[in-house]
């Protein structure tokens, strides 16, 4: 237990310093607050008339909250999805500002190893961005159910944990890696102002991946961020197209589930390919564990030149 | 004695540059050391390199008999540093900052709670004990910086420019501090200081410049060495008086408002014996570290405003 001290403790201090950073915790929900005032001010209404549109053909069999709730998912995947990539972003913005204020050094003089403090570091981001999303997800999926029913599963449930996980451990292995290149917090933050403005577009919270041509879906859906967000949007608004689907009686073949996944992005595609909600799990993993071993070998190379 | 520090022929480089130039001394334990030299000297490349956050280019070291480059574990267990810039967290309390760095060295909360009781009094951590770091005074941050280099009781404490910044009267707390764990914990003390007056209690120093040491000794030793001493003749200023100054043994000597200011080195209790009939009162006074270090580099140190 006391060789675990040394790793729990400096996990402990950077919760605790990103904890008592109101500005970072603000900083890193501003994308997602972002999100939430453009849907309430047009984008639900957008999403909402493609809906309708699609729907106009099945007379009276989709009800106007099924749809509403529908949109609701889809904003809530949107802000789910960006406050993965901007959670952990802030809270390993301390490893830019560990080195520019030389508190490395401090650690590196005690008898915690180097690989303990980089994982400190990947723990305390982990830690953080999961339960700062996860507390976005239960009050969003309380207001949703307040609203009317999502038609949410058990499965769908703990498949979702699993998905918040999963990113907010393949966001920080990611980061972690693009952090070493930072020298101070100007660059940081600069970078910070060029994620918040594109990873709405990249994860398809603001217009859907399907409007975008061939090339750049391929590009935005090799980000795993994106296949996070499609993963999401799965888990989440996956029972109430179901639902949506019953309702219409299989009149259409499935025809309207299947426009609505195509339109919405709920697939994956890549190079012409189609891939499995399985396969982009799998792909998820391996780049996560790429930049994982990537920053295991280079961090501590980082730290041996100070 | 045995001796705390060992160095030989320690060298570090960048590139092209030599930052410390194959430097060898050594420090008893229980001794006040201190390492003198301008800013860009080496000082705190060489406390980098001692106390394992530098890799060295060459040479050897041992601190409390364990070899640097070895042994590093055991040596950042035996070493506490107060840096030059505070490394403590602005936003955590005086508390967390301090039982979060207990943890590096592997202690429990109860066991860190046994060790600051012994801090509690001596460095009145009470009053300031839940309070931010950022909102303590300038003087106050200092103890607990010291409080934090101690708190796993160190044999040597490593002292990078404590003083530097701090107001006059914070300055005499951050002294009269060193000079407690000198007298009760028998600490081995390793100052750097660019403040000349701050040497005037070191058992020891070594002076740097350009990464190599151009003297060592006691503080008496090197004034004795590279200073003469002056000798303030209040009289006046007269043909007479000129005479006898021309004929004596005296290095220059200038006239200013009531007295002669005249360097000698040799004879002043005969000078002042034999012209005591044109003498009204006289002071000897040493040469100053100051004068020491202008004489050794042909630069005047930074003033020291206290």
């Amino acid at each position: 237990m006391a060789k675990l001290r040394g790793l729990l403790g400096l996990t402990k201090r950077n919760m605790l310093v990103y904890f008592n950073n109101k500005g970072a915790i603000f900083f890193s929900m501003l994308t997602p607050i972002i999100i939430l005032a453009l849907y309430l001010l047009f984008l639900k209404n957008t999403f909402l008339s493609s809906l309708e549109g699609a729907a106009a053909g099945l007379g009276n069999l989709i009800s106007d909250g099924d749809m509403d709730q529908f949109v609701n998912g889809l904003l809530l995947t949107g802000i789910i999805s960006t406050a993965l990539l901007t959670i952990p972003y802030n809270a390993l913005e301390i490893i830019v500002k560990d080195r520019e204020d030389k508190v490395d050094l401090d650690m590196i003089s005690t008898p915690v190893k180097r690989w303990e403090i980089i994982l400190s570091y990947f723990l305390a981001a982990v830690t953080t961005a999961f339960l700062q999303t996860m507390i976005v997800l239960s009050c969003g999926i309380g207001i949703l159910a307040a609203n009317g029913s999502m038609y949410l599963v058990a499965t769908d449930l703990i498949k979702l944990v699993g998905v918040i996980l999963l990113g907010t451990v393949s966001s920080t292995a990611i980061f972690m890696f693009i952090m070493m290149f930072f020298k101070n917090m100007g660059t940081c933050s600069a970078f910070m102002g060029i994620l918040s403005a594109v990873s709405g577009f990249v994860i398809g919270a603001y217009i859907p991946l399907s409007e975008f041509n061939k090339n750049i879906q391929n590009v935005c859906n090799l980000v795993p961020a994106t296949g996070i967000s499609i993963l999401i949007r799965n888990y989440l608004s996956g029972g109430i197209l179901r639902h949506m689907d019953e309702s219409i009686g299989g009149v259409d073949n499935g025809a309207f589930m299947d426009a609505m996944r195509e339109v919405f992005s709920f697939n994956t595609y890549a190079f012409g390919k189609s891939w499995t909600l399985n396969q982009s799990c799998t792909y998820i993993i391996i780049v996560t564990v790429l930049f994982g071993l990537a920053v295991r070998i280079i961090y501590p190379k980082v730290y041996n030149k100070r | 004695m045995q001796n705390a520090i060992e160095v030989n022929k320690l060298q570090k480089k960048y590139g092209d540059m030599t930052a410390v130039n194959n430097i060898s001394f050594s420090v008893k334990q229980g001794e006040l050391f201190a390492f003198l030299g301008e800013n860009g000297a080496g000082k705190s490349t060489t406390i980098n390199m001692l106390s394992t956050i530098l890799p060295r280019t060459s040479g050897e070291a041992r601190l409390m008999g364990h070899e640097l480059g070895k042994e590093d574990d055991l040596i950042r267990n035996e070493i506490g540093i107060v840096f030059q810039n505070s490394v403590l967290d602005n936003k955590l309390t005086v508390k967390q900052n301090l039982m979060t760095r207990g943890a590096y060295y592997g202690y429990s909360k109860s066991e860190m709670a046994d060790r600051l009781k012994g801090f509690w009094e001596e460095f009145n951590l009470e009053e300031i004990w839940n309070r931010k770091y950022e909102k303590l005074s300038g003087g106050q941050r200092r103890r607990v910086d010291i409080v934090r280099a101690l708190i796993h009781k160190p044999s040597i404490l490593f002292l990078d420019e404590p003083t530097t910044g701090l107001d006059p009267m914070s300055r005499k707390m951050v002294w009269d501090y060193i000079n407690h764990l000198r007298r009760h914990e028998k600490l081995t003390i390793f100052l750097t200081t660019h403040y000349m007056e701050e040497t005037a209690e070191a058992d020891n120093v070594v002076i740097m410049d350009k990464g190599n040491i151009i003297a060592e000794g006691t503080p008496a030793e090197l004034k004795s060495r590279y200073t003469g001493k002056k000798l303030i003749w209040y009289t006046e200023e007269c043909e007479k008086n000129k005479q006898i100054l021309e004929n004596s043994n005296v290095h220059k000597y200038q006239y200013e408002a009531d007295h002669y200011n005249i360097a000698m080195d040799e004879g002043i209790t005969e000078f002042v014996w034999k012209n005591r009939d044109m003498v009204k009162d006289f002071e000897v006074i040493k040469g100053t570290m100051d004068d020491v270090f202008l004489t050794l580099t042909g630069k005047e140190m930074v003033e020291c405003n206290g």
